[in-house]
């Protein structure tokens, strides 16, 4: 079973944040706040086999929800992030991202 | 060797090998550039056979720390004029003392300080922003020039009001050279070997070769860091959450206290509980914040060369964040916001994250250091803003070295940002100011399509006549997705902005006094290059007659003020702001201010309106065409709106005309949008944006 870890990074702000990985709710929390020291708001770790994989992201707070089709096959990497226009941006990986 | 990266012909940007500068070279600049400076002093004395100076003993450096002799108040004084990387500034932190306490009181900088020669003294003088209000604002600092080898001199420090009345006077001995002093304390996890220090000419660089250890790195900046030399190895099993972190702080830093405090805790330790991506964290973000960090040497611990170089930078970052230091890709999440920089050459970024060549090419350009506005920040910051334990991360953040009216040392931004205003306006109308971005070179520049600084990529400061330097806010913060523009040699010019500045966040009605003021703008690049424009002056004249005077009145209120900023609204909190606009526009027609009053009611009119009552029903009021149409064709036709404002309110009438579904008459308004453009030589992208909007 590849790792999954999904990362909530910059642009949340007390924000009422779920995850879905292929339908199942992985996580839920009612104030996610990014972090700026790392620009980090939550890691997720998730247990996910291998094959195709949809992430779907709802930020209920703002009315916001997007989502993401991938593989994992590979440890996997997936970076959320929340833009000043209000979009939700993904960014996968098999490569740990690093923060300061 | 260090390099310009926009321009390899051009030297570096804040390059490392700048030699330090001699107050008489800022005092030079300011006397050719800026105003006209009084150089009294006598040159030094030259050697006529040769040409060249004689051997004289060279002058001390005069910035650094002064501080007067504790009274009632005690002042820390900074004067950052000459030496490396000065930044024309003076600023200070002022104490109350009573019996054998000492509390903090407030803080000030003085941004656009006139630095001159007389009589063998430095003069620097300027108008202060400061933490309380006072109309005592004007400082002068005079400093005597000594020779090195006599020891340094005093400070003297005079306020005075605008009209030069002399208020309180502080002697202020000279303390450091150094701006600030923090104690630092190391701390490690047992079986991790700390940082000690790294050649930065070990790697290729953007900097020259010099052995960096991490207190060397902030004394390049100005800022001392003093080891308390109580280390401790500390035991653990296991990863770090950030509430493990916090306790060992409070555990094992011997300074630490629950009270803003120049002392900050660096923690050495192998892993945090996210994993071995985390290189280093300021893990301190509950109370009374920044006062610690740690830095994780799982994944860059040893003595590779490159290991060496991240453990470095990992160090002096993290040390920023407690600085209160945003990253250079984050600053528009600080508050309040600046533009984000991700081409700075900074401690503070990513390297991974560098937009030109991620990072390899950051490396090989970085030379270690801080970008200009974050030196600004660590040496001349509102003390509640750095210090340790003072405002939370992120608060105050850098802000004060954009509230400035200075002109950079060097500019090789290769822009120009234009700032204009129609010079004399009556008392009551509402000031507009046009921005123009363009390229002075042949290189092509990207930059931001939004240039109205309600925005944030342009910051305004404007001096009123009583001397007070006021950094301008629109009231509604507007976030704007970045919509880059590219200057190229065929198109030099960015797409102009009209902005109303006639009503600010914090103070209201701006222009509500007769008088002199001065505006300046600032355009943040994304290199981080401060781009600055010209001073425009604005003269608000007294009413010459019961018209303008009452026109005064009416236009001078904090509604009217707010409903402009709002181009317009049903809101019945504006019921009286709009009574006041429809007595301007139907009183007082001819005169020039009621082509502002049509332009907003027609705007507001033009488009639908959702009221939003207590039981959560929603009304819908639609626009109403007509009217709309009436109120802007006599905003466009009558004296009054400026070029620019002409071309939105066209854009405006066109839109409603579309709207209404009148496609002759938008395409007709099209057609004089671009005679306009022409006739008045604005860029064309300019007049295409407005055209666009037209959707007939």
């Amino acid at each position: 079973m590849p790792p999954l870890r999904i990362d909530l990074r910059e642009g949340f702000s007390n924000d009422s944040v779920s995850v879905e990985a292929n339908g199942k709710q992985v996580f839920h929390k009612d104030s996610v706040t990014t972090n700026y020291s790392v620009g980090l708001a939550e890691c997720i770790p998730v247990e996910m086999p291998a094959g195709r994989l949809t992430i779907r992201v709802v930020i209920a707070s703002r009315n916001l929800q997007s989502s993401i089709d991938t593989e994992i096959d590979c440890p996997l990497y997936v970076a959320i992030a929340v833009s000043e226009d209000g979009s939700i941006g993904f960014e996968a990986s098999s490569q740990e991202p690093t923060y300061l | 060797m260090s390099f310009n990266p926009l321009d390899p012909s051009a030297p570096a940007e804040d390059s490392m090998e700048a030699t330090e500068l001699d107050v008489e070279q800022i005092a030079a600049i300011d006397a050719s550039d800026i105003v006209p400076a009084i150089r009294e002093e006598d040159a030094e004395p030259v050697d006529e056979a040769r040409g060249v100076p004689a051997a004289v003993t060279p002058l001390r450096r005069i910035s650094g720390r002064y501080r007067s002799c504790p009274r009632f108040w005690e002042l820390e004084l900074r004067v950052d004029v000459d030496g490396f990387r000065p930044m024309r500034r003076v600023s200070g932190d002022y104490y109350r003392l009573s019996g054998a306490t000492k509390t903090y009181f407030g803080s000030f900088v003085v941004n656009k300080p006139r630095i001159r020669i007389i009589s063998g003294s430095v003069v620097i003088e300027g108008v202060a922003t400061m933490t309380w209000s006072s109309t005592f604002n004007r400082l002068r600092v005079t400093i005597p020039r000594h020779n090195a080898l006599q020891p340094p001199a005093t400070a003297t420090a005079l306020w005075m009001n605008a009209q030069r009345r002399r208020g309180a006077s502080y002697s202020c001995l000279w303390e450091s050279s150094f701006f600030r002093t923090v104690e630092l304390e190391q701390d490690q996890e047992e079986g991790v070997t700390p940082f000690s220090s790294y050649n930065t000419g070990t790697l290729p660089s953007g900097g020259p070769a010099r052995t960096l250890t991490v207190g060397r790195a902030y004394a390049e900046t100005g800022v001392e860091l003093r080891e308390t030399g109580r280390t401790n190895t500390v035991e653990a099993n296991g990863t770090w959450s950030n509430a493990e972190l916090h306790l060992a702080m409070e555990n094992h830093f011997s300074r630490w206290r629950d009270q803003p405090q120049w002392k900050v805790w660096l923690f050495h330790a192998k892993q945090h509980d996210i994993g071995p991506g985390l290189l280093g964290i300021m893990f301190d973000q509950k109370g009374l914040q920044r006062q610690g960090c740690a830095v994780f040497y799982n994944r860059i611990g040893g003595n590779a060369p490159t290991r060496l170089r991240d453990q470095l930078y990992t160090c002096v970052h993290e040390l920023g964040h407690c600085f209160n230091l945003f990253h250079s890709f984050h600053k528009t999440f600080m508050t309040p916001p600046l533009p984000n920089r991700p081409l700075a050459l900074s401690w503070m970024n990513y390297p991974w994250r560098y937009p030109n060549g991620g990072a390899g090419g950051f490396w090989s350009r970085f030379p270690f250091q801080f970008d200009s506005l974050e030196v600004i920040h660590l040496r001349h910051a509102f003390r509640n803003n750095i210090i340790m334990g003072g405002n939370p991360f992120g608060r105050g953040a850098a802000r004060e070295g954009f509230e400035e009216f200075d002109d950079p040392i060097g500019d090789r931004s290769g822009l120009r940002l234009e700032l204009s205003a129609q010079p004399v306006q009556s008392l009551g109308a509402p000031v507009h100011v046009n921005l123009a971005l363009a390229a002075l070179d042949n290189r092509r520049h990207e930059v931001s399509s939004h240039l109205d600084p309600k925005f944030g990529y342009v910051q305004l400061v404007i001096q009123t006549p009583d001397g007070r330097v006021l950094p301008f806010e629109h009231p509604i913060e507007h976030c704007v997705k970045h919509t880059p523009f590219e200057l190229t040699p065929e198109a030099p010019k960015a797409i102009p902005a009209c902005a109303y500045i006639g009503y600010d966040r914090e103070a209201g009605q701006v222009f509500q006094q007769p008088g002199a003021y001065q505006l300046r703008a600032a355009y943040a690049a994304e290199d981080g290059s401060i781009v600055l424009s010209n001073i425009a002056p604005v003269h608000i004249r007294r009413p010459v007659n019961a018209e303008e005077a009452e026109l005064a009145d009416l236009m001078l209120s904090d509604d009217v003020g707010m409903l402009m900023a709002l181009d317009g609204s049903d809101s019945p909190q504006f019921a009286r702001a709009n009574e006041a606009l429809d007595t301007v526009i139907s009183k007082h027609s001819k005169h020039p201010v009621a082509s502002f009053a049509c332009l907003v009611k027609g705007r507001n009119i033009g488009r639908p309106f959702k009221t939003v009552s207590g039981d959560n029903q929603v009304t819908i009021r639609q626009a109403q065409h007509g009217e709309a149409q009436d109120l802007l064709r006599r905003a466009v036709d009558e004296p009054g709106l400026g070029d620019l404002m002409r071309m939105e309110a066209l854009r405006d009438l066109g839109r409603s005309q579309a709207g209404s579904g009148n496609t002759q008459g938008a395409s007709q308004t099209k057609r004089k949008l671009t005679d306009l453009g022409k006739k008045k030589e604005l860029p064309q992208a300019f007049v295409k944006a407005l055209k666009s909007e037209i959707r007939s």
